[in-house]
């Protein structure tokens, strides 16, 4: 390479032929010398110096030389107009107008002035994404998480080909990833700031937690905090629980005296009156004017159960129930008896076992477990179980050897036929269905994403009671490769059984679940026996619609999936269900659901929360509607921590890029700035000789003036 | 073309079968490991109740016993209904499967000794659930005792009532610990180790209920004691199991 971007290369004779053909002619110019030298030809070497000429240039030429070098040059803009789109947009700064809509509008106005063919959407958070027009994002909300607005242009190279000269960005201009203004190198950035300037005051609950589940009349404990940003100091807020829409519990916080940013911790305290899922919201009652009112409250549900529950757990002494007694004894809210059997009798709870021969007597309790002793149960006991199942009793049946899942008499037309037992020496895994991704039985974590990588980690299984689903039955996991009937052997799933329900777990082993090193793997035994509680505890019987959201709670943004289970009779011929979707303060939304593939009866809907605070679903069909599902949507705290715009970090990122920085007001300026400074850039010029004539009309002057030379020394 | 000679025949032909033979094998691999994807996650425990036998470091006679766990595994299974391993499982605190064993044995004659890794595994052995029951062949109580405290600081041995559930159910010892085999003199002793309420560790100490366990050909011990023996240690499994 030569300096100054100059480049020489070579696409026609190849070297190894240049060189020797090179060579020939040189030696021919020689000879050449030599003869005009005994020819006594005055002056000899100006012949010989033109035909050398023009032979090295012909062969040159026919190597096939290609030059590149760089020009400068003016270009046209080509603008990237990007959107902030995470949600501290939705602050109106005391307006009526929200920062996103206005930042549209200004988008809008710069690109009509800029000439739309020049100019490219994006909208900006966490990530970018295109829009074909700035119309296109009027149908969007500002829900991202995060306000990445540093690394905005390196994502816009990585969604676009497009060498842009100068990125437009509208933004209220708090950058959340702590990144510094960066310098791009490339093309302008010129910034439009929206929203007030720093430092802004705010007070948002952080960090919620409360149980999950509590108990009519018992109370409980919510802990939080509240997060000060730029406190004067010494202002007090008061911090309400709400349970539903009434108010339960107040306390008040004070801030330091000293001002700045704090966290504030707090207890309410509530006992519950009623019982059923219920939405407690935490709310900070406005003592100063918040800019940000969007993280000022914040909502969780507790499962308020409505009395003390009685279960009775039979099993045989074995691994399993060392670990399910002892998880089942330590229920607080439940009150668990134990019977031990096996081959040599009965080794605990011998007083039960008049209890366990009885449907009525077993109607006492809520729930029945029924582990590995059917072989040592009496026929009686077997078949009272049978009875309390028909006649609306709750049962969970585990699998495996000596299961319930097998057992003869009234077992034998249970949904969980043909229940014999079935071993795989190799182990496999329970591979959750989507209906039990989708459903609460199986949410052994908060994320979508960690719930599988969980259900993946898990130990494996080698033995089952095999079992045919039943019409309506909901089967949650499934034998990764083994058939019973028509379709993959169920190892969890639930179904009716006359007026009463039974959920199997069709294989052996789940103690290795409990058992497991680690804390966080252990735990995930802990939160499926407890999601089975809850849901054979449930007091209602399976409704014709059922319906089911993928998280309780959820970040603004983040999608939400929801499932619904619809009897074959609660649908008229081609019908499918609708989800009816309601924000705070927001009229409902019918969105239709889709099919579950494979899943018959099942159907499917997503939903992307625009608005924080307590959603509620409900599925529809005309045979019915389901229960509705609350689920409480948040607003990311690290966007409205702070709602100020950060003036000084706009200005220094614009600056640092050869941009200009413009309030909002001043944003009808922005297509003039762009326009002026016109950029200009380096392009690389590439240019093959071989097709140049003039170069071959300069071998042919060469020859010709050889000749002339000649001619005139009376050599022709 | 020149002809190929035999010898070349024969090499291009044993060259074309190996050819073939390893493409057949790659295919043959290929397939297998297409249909048992979780093979290579399963235990050799599988469904099995097996309580394996501890080794540990320090020089004691670990191996001891080698016949008692699969004869007490089968014992449970007539007694628990449990589908029993036949042979003996081993098992160091530092292996990878040591949580496949609710409850472990270990018995000797000699010193005993914890790395540091190994006391903190046993910790969290206790604290998950797992349960460990010594059996003192006359000779590692006092360095087991020393090596406990590491894993349970703070704590010491308790010596059991005779009152406790372990030496009530399934079977009652009203005078505890059965004697078994004579050496030092002195009554049988059963001690144990809590984490909060639970009983994590148990000691028969001054009896060797582990050999009472044994294959009768070993000790010659008359089958009331063996009885005896057996009786106690599924006491010992049930109260692990029960609690």
């Amino acid at each position: 390479m030569l300096p100054g971007g100059f480049e020489i290369s070579f696409q026609g004779m190849p070297l190894w032929i240049a060189g020797p053909a090179a060579a020939l002619c040189a030696f021919a110019v020689w000879r050449y010398y030599r003869s005009l030298k005994a020819a006594e030809f005055q002056p000899a070497w100006l012949p010989a110096a033109l035909r050398g000429a023009a032979l090295a240039l012909a062969v040159f030429l026919s190597a096939g030389p290609v030059v590149k070098f760089d020009v400068e040059r003016e270009v046209s803009p080509r603008a990237a107009i990007v959107v902030d789109s995470s949600q501290s947009m939705m602050s109106k700064d005391g307006g009526a107008e929200e920062r996103w809509a206005r930042a549209l509008g200004a988008a809008e106005e710069i690109a009509r002035a800029l000439g739309g063919k020049t100019t490219s959407f994006f909208i900006a958070s966490d990530a970018v994404r295109p829009l074909a027009s700035a119309e296109d994002a009027r149908a969007l909300r500002p829900v991202g998480p995060e306000s990445f607005i540093a690394a905005a242009p390196d994502e816009i190279a990585k969604v676009s080909d497009i060498p842009f000269t100068d990125i437009i960005i509208l933004t209220d201009g708090r950058d959340t990833s702590g990144a510094r203004p960066p310098a791009l190198g490339g093309p302008r950035a010129h910034i439009v700031g929206f929203g007030a300037p720093f430092p802004s005051f705010n007070a948002g609950v952080s960090e919620l937690s409360m149980p999950e589940y509590g108990f009519e009349g018992e109370e409980f404990e919510a802990r939080g905090f509240v997060h000060v940003t730029n406190s004067s100091g010494g202002e007090t807020f008061d911090v309400e629980l709400h349970d539903g829409g009434a108010r339960a519990a107040a306390a008040t916080v004070k801030a330091p005296s000293g001002g700045g940013d704090a966290r504030l911790p707090f207890t309410l305290s509530h006992k519950p009156s009623e019982s059923g899922l219920r939405a407690m919201t935490v709310k900070i009652m406005a003592a100063a004017p918040d800019p940000a009112p969007e993280d000022d409250s914040r909502s969780a549900f507790v499962d308020v159960a409505s009395a003390r529950r009685r279960l009775l757990y039979i099993d045989a002494p074995r691994w399993e129930s060392k670990f399910l007694g002892a998880f089942l004894s330590g229920l607080e809210e439940t009150e668990a008896d134990v019977l031990l059997i096996g081959p040599a009798g009965t080794f605990k709870g011998a007083e039960l076992r008049r209890t366990a021969a009885s449907a009525r007597a077993l109607s006492e309790y809520n729930l029945v477990v029924a582990g590995a002793a059917a072989p040592w149960m009496k026929p009686a006991e077997r078949d009272a179980l049978a009875e309390y199942a028909e006649r609306g009793g709750r049962l969970i049946v585990l699998g495996g050897r000596n299961s319930l899942a097998g057992a003869g008499g009234r077992w034998k037309s249970s949904p969980l036929a043909p229940g014999s037992s079935a071993g795989d020496a190799a182990g496999f895994e329970a591979t959750p269905t989507p209906t039990g991704l989708s459903g609460p039985l199986l949410r052994l974590a908060e994320s979508e994403a960690d719930n599988r990588l969980i259900w993946k980690t898990l130990p494996f299984a080698q033995t089952f009671s095999r079992a045919e689903p039943p019409q309506g039955a909901s089967v949650h996991a499934e034998h990764p490769w083994l058939n019973c009937g028509a379709r993959r052997c169920p190892m969890i799933m639930d179904a009716r059984w006359g007026r009463g329900r039974v959920l199997l777990f069709a294989f052996d082993g789940l103690w290795r679940w409990k058992f497991r090193e680690r804390e966080k793997e252990s735990a995930a035994y802990d939160r499926l026996m407890s999601n089975a509680l809850t849901m054979m505890l449930e007091t209602e019987n399976p409704a014709p619609v059922r319906l089911f959201m993928s998280a309780r709670e959820a970040t603004l943004g983040a999608m939400l999936s929801a499932t619904a289970h619809v009897e074959p009779d609660a649908l008229a011929e081609g019908e499918t269900p609708v989800l009816s979707a309601t924000a705070p303060g927001e009229p409902a939304v019918e969105i239709p659901m889709k099919p579950l593939e494979g899943h018959a009866g099942a159907f499917s809907a997503e939903f992307v929360p625009g608005r924080a605070g307590v959603h509620y679903f409900t599925a529809l069909a005309s045979g019915g509607a389901s229960e509705p599902r609350p689920a409480a949507v948040h607003a990311s705290p690290s966007e409205f921590r702070n709602p100020g715009a950060d003036e000084a970090f706009m200005k220094r990122m614009a600056e640092l890029n050869g941009g200009t920085y413009f309030a909002e007001a001043d944003a009808g300026n922005v297509a003039a700035a762009v326009k002026k400074g016109a950029a200009r850039e380096r392009a690389s010029v590439k240019k093959s000789l071989w097709s140049m004539p003039a170069l071959f009309a300069l071998v042919a002057a060469l020859l010709t003036a050889e000749w002339v030379a000649r001619r005139r020394g009376g050599l022709v | 073309m020149r002809p190929k000679s035999p010898k070349a025949k024969a090499v291009s032909k044993y060259f074309c079968g190996f050819i073939l033979a390893a493409a057949l094998a790659v295919a043959l691999a290929a397939a297998a490991l297409r249909a048992a994807p979780t093979a290579v996650k399963a235990s050799d425990t599988g469904d099995k109740f097996y309580i394996a036998q501890l080794r540990y470091g320090g020089g004691g006679d670990w191996y001891d016993n080698r016949t008692s766990m699969p004869r007490l595994q089968e014992r449970l299974a007539r007694e628990f209904g449990v589908f029993p391993g036949a042979e003996r499982k081993v098992v160091r605190l530092a292996d990878d499967d040591l949580f496949s064993y609710p409850v472990i044995f270990m018995s000797g004659h000699g010193n005993v000794s914890f790395a540091p890794e190994e006391v903190a595994r046993l910790r969290a052995y206790f604290e998950r659930g797992g349960f460990l029951w010594a059996s003192d062949d006359y000779g590692m109580a006092s360095s087991l005792r020393r090596e406990l405290k590491k894993v349970l600081p703070g704590q010491d041995y308790v010596e059991l009532p005779f009152s406790h559930p372990i030496y009530q159910a399934p079977y009652r010892f009203s005078s505890g610990l059965p004697k078994i085999h004579e050496h030092d003199g002195g009554p049988p002793r059963g001690y144990a180790l809590f984490l909060g309420d639970r009983m994590v560790f148990f000691a028969d100490i001054n009896t060797d209920i582990g050999d009472g366990l044994e294959a009768p050909s070993i000790h010659n011990d008359p089958p009331e004691v063996q009885e005896q023996a057996f009786r106690m240690a599924v006491n010992i499994v049930y109260f692990a199991l029960s609690q």
